[in-house]
């Protein structure tokens, strides 16, 4: 990685302009931040609270008799265990499907010519541009041909595959792996299939990453698509499962909140343990997220 | 080809990949696997917009168990929006429950499309022998009846019995006359001149029909109505008069002129509960939240109240019924499980574990009433308020949230207070809303 001084020439002192500039930006950043981590304290103090303390006005962050009853109330309330396995096996399933067919389709948009390639290339694009909602009936009725209503399988479908995940891949594959290197591999005996797993997934491993870690969290926050196909409520993900607390015209906001904590606590691991890669992600993606 | 003997260190990256492959599979096939059912047993899938009723329904399930073997429900709760949107995909393709609760505006739409059967003759002749005709009414679709009334929304008025004897006033009031004096007393305005607790909580803010429905609490006793339906059937607006603007007026008046109540303070069943308000208008489910967030408040619950002294009370009854799918496949089952969870004790129990009122006759209300007697005017409301409720069309959402878009901001427009003719303006335009939609829709007509 090539540090910023690294770039050419004499270091330059900051004009006094410019140190009043990034200070005003430090200032707007901290801002932001506070505005963005406060919503996820005010979560956590909220999933800590008896019912009590939830509504008071004016509101406290600090729980004045903090307690775990909202973390033991929403697995008696409804199996969480379950949701969360569910979440998990269906971000699971879907993060090695979306790297495996983005790797294979990318690869083969990349580097391999037949008659069609652009025009199958621009219309699976295509299908990038179309909102969900838009297909959303027809995918439904798809579904209950395949009688896959109420299915692990009819539930991960739709987040098998993804569009952009070819794209990116074939992107990669097309501008970072030189061709030379395939031909050298041919040339010395080695089939298609050894190229691709020994020269073109290693050196697509960081767009892999981004893409997995792209296709999990969508997989791990899909909410409509499970809401409309799983009838049975032992098939729910954490984003479903929530909404047990949400009433008529009130909500269970301890309860919601512990378990907005739970569903939210392994993305945030896994985003601290990530992070490099994450970040590194979202710049070669040029995703947010 | 000989493979690498396994250094003992960890595992190496080809393991890894093909355990995570091994894991995705077996997960993907695992989920996958058929439970083995009886075939003698009778469950039966229960979707329901109410999550708070989903232990109501496992103890009535329980108890008709207990004299049907092999009976269970597959209970499915999401809330209302979510639960409209998955019947909407799974009724017509035949994919939904055995029985689900839904509001009327959503079961006319099934009914219209065969997608629900009217009721039997005998189910139709239990309806009417246990329900009023009010009720009866308005489940009823071109003469038929659908469905089984399960609860009803009834708006009243929350007092909190300890700020009114601070302030002296002996409530609850009778008249919104009554009703802004007693605001006025309660009401707390800090130094700087912010509000610290409204006398009354209205409806300021937000968005979606319910603006429009409070909207509605007021307009109703004020002598107007949304929409009013004409002799041939057709509908047009009923606020466009002097009850429209009065209504509209009050609004203005406690926000800007009189000041008891101001969108920045916290509103509704919470600041109830935690003493933010003296006043609220709401249905039964409150006194429940009230019970869980703050169960030492000392509070009564009374009619809306009347606009003066020689108008009659009005209360905004909303019943709510529990369907049989027309594609069902345990239709005689479902029915007999619904007659059973509308057994008149069941009838209570709703109430008393949900909070949602039912108006099933030959109920006692007794143990209730004495146990929480502010349930009591949601029960069995003094024989002077005249119930009004949703007119049963399918555009009326529609109605009610297109209004619902505007009137927040009319309650805070300065050009409102004390300028009558801009206050009459502005619900002329309102109006003129309301009847287009109403044309657009094919359902507009004035005689």
């Amino acid at each position: 990685m090539v540090r910023p001084e690294d770039d050419s020439g004499p270091v330059t002192r900051p004009t006094s302009l410019g140190r009043l500039l990034n200070g005003i930006g430090h200032i707007i950043l901290a801002v932001g931040a506070i505005f963005m981590v406060l919503p996820i304290l005010w979560m956590v103090s909220t999933s800590f609270k008896p019912p009590t303390e939830v509504s008071l006005w004016p509101p406290e962050l600090i729980p004045s008799q903090p307690t775990w009853d909202n973390y033991t109330g929403i697995f008696d309330d409804a199996p969480f265990h379950v949701y969360f396995l569910n979440s998990v096996g269906y971000s699971l399933v879907a993060t090695i499907s979306v790297m495996v067919t983005s790797l294979l389709a990318g690869a083969i948009f990349g580097k391999y010519n037949f008659p069609g390639r652009v025009f199958l290339f621009m219309v699976i694009i295509a299908t990038a541009i179309v909102p969900f909602e838009a297909y959303i009936i027809p995918l439904y009725i798809q579904i209950i041909d395949l009688d896959w209503v109420n299915t692990p399988q009819g539930i991960v479908l739709p987040t098998l595959f993804l569009s952009f995940g070819v794209f990116l891949l074939r992107q990669h594959v097309s501008s970072a792996i030189p061709t030379e290197l395939l031909e050298a591999g041919r040339v010395d005996g080695a089939s298609e299939w050894w190229i691709l797993r020994r020269v073109i997934t290693p050196l697509s491993a960081p767009a892999l990453s981004a893409i997995g870690i792209f296709a999990f969290i969508q997989a791990w926050g899909a909410f409509f698509w499970p809401l409309i196909v799983a009838n049975d409520q032992d098939l729910f993900n954490m984003e479903l499962g929530l909404q047990i607390f949400q009433f008529r015209f009130s909500a269970d906001y301890g309860k919601l909140m512990a378990g907005s904590v739970i569903s939210t606590l392994p993305m945030l691991i896994a985003f601290l343990v990530l992070r490099r890669r994450i970040i590194e992600s979202v710049a070669l993606s040029g995703l947010k997220g | 080809m000989t493979s690498k003997p396994r250094s003992g260190k960890g595992v190496d990256r080809r393991t890894a990949l093909k355990l995570a492959a091994g894991a995705g599979l077996a997960s993907a096939g695992g989920f996958g696997f058929a439970r083995p059912a009886k075939a003698a047993d009778v469950t039966l899938n229960v979707w329901t917009g109410y999550p708070e009723l989903v232990p109501y329904y496992k103890a009535v399930a329980d108890e008709y168990a207990k004299t049907h073997a092999g009976f269970k429900i597959n209970l499915l709760s999401t809330s209302l929006r979510e639960h409209e949107q998955k019947l909407s995909a799974a009724m017509p393709t035949g994919t939904g429950p055995d029985i689900f609760d839904v509001g009327a505006n959503i079961s006319i739409k099934f009914a219209g499309a065969n997608l629900l059967k009217p009721n039997s003759a005998e189910i139709d002749q239990y309806m009417k022998a246990n329900w009023s005709k009010y009720t009866i009414d308005f489940l009823s679709f071109k003469g038929k009846t659908y469905g089984i009334p399960l609860l009803e929304g009834r708006a009243a008025m929350y007092w909190n019995k300890a700020m009114f004897k601070e302030a002296g006033v002996n409530g609850p009031p009778t008249t919104f006359g009554e009703l802004i004096e007693a605001a006025q007393k309660i009401v707390k305005i800090d130094s700087t001149g912010k509000m610290t607790r409204s006398g009354i909580s209205m409806r300021l803010s937000g968005q979606g029909s319910g603006i429009t429905e409070k909207f509605r609490f007021v307009l109703e006793p004020a002598g107007g109505k949304f929409i009013e339906e004409t002799k041939s059937g057709k509908w047009h607006n009923g606020y466009d008069n002097e009850a429209g603007r009065n209504a509209l007026q009050l609004y203005v008046d406690i926000v800007q002129k009189l000041k008891v109540d101001d969108p920045k303070v916290p509103h509704d069943a919470d600041a109830f509960a935690n003493g933010t308000t003296a006043m609220l208008f709401r249905e039964a489910w409150v006194i429940g939240e009230i019970q869980k967030k703050s169960p030492t408040l000392d509070f009564g619950v009374a009619p809306i109240p009347r606009w003066d002294a020689k108008s009659p009370y009005k209360m905004l009854v909303q019943p709510w019924a529990v369907y049989v799918s027309g594609k069902s496949k345990n239709e005689a089952a479902s029915w007999d499980f619904l007659k059973f969870l509308s057994q008149p004790n069941n009838a209570r129990l709703i109430t008393e574990m949900t909070g949602w009122g039912c108006n099933r006759q030959g109920v006692d209300w007794t143990p209730l009433l004495k146990k929480t007697p502010q349930f009591e005017v949601f029960v069995q409301p003094p024989k002077d308020v005249q119930t009004f409720s949703d007119p049963v069309i399918a555009v009326f959402d529609e109605l009610e949230s297109r209004a619902a878009d505007k009137l927040p901001g009319l309650y805070v427009d300065s050009s409102l207070n004390g300028n009558p003719a801009k206050v009459a303006e502005a619900i002329k335009a309102l109006a003129a809303q309301t009847d287009s939609i109403l044309k657009t829709a094919g359902i507009y007509g004035t005689s």
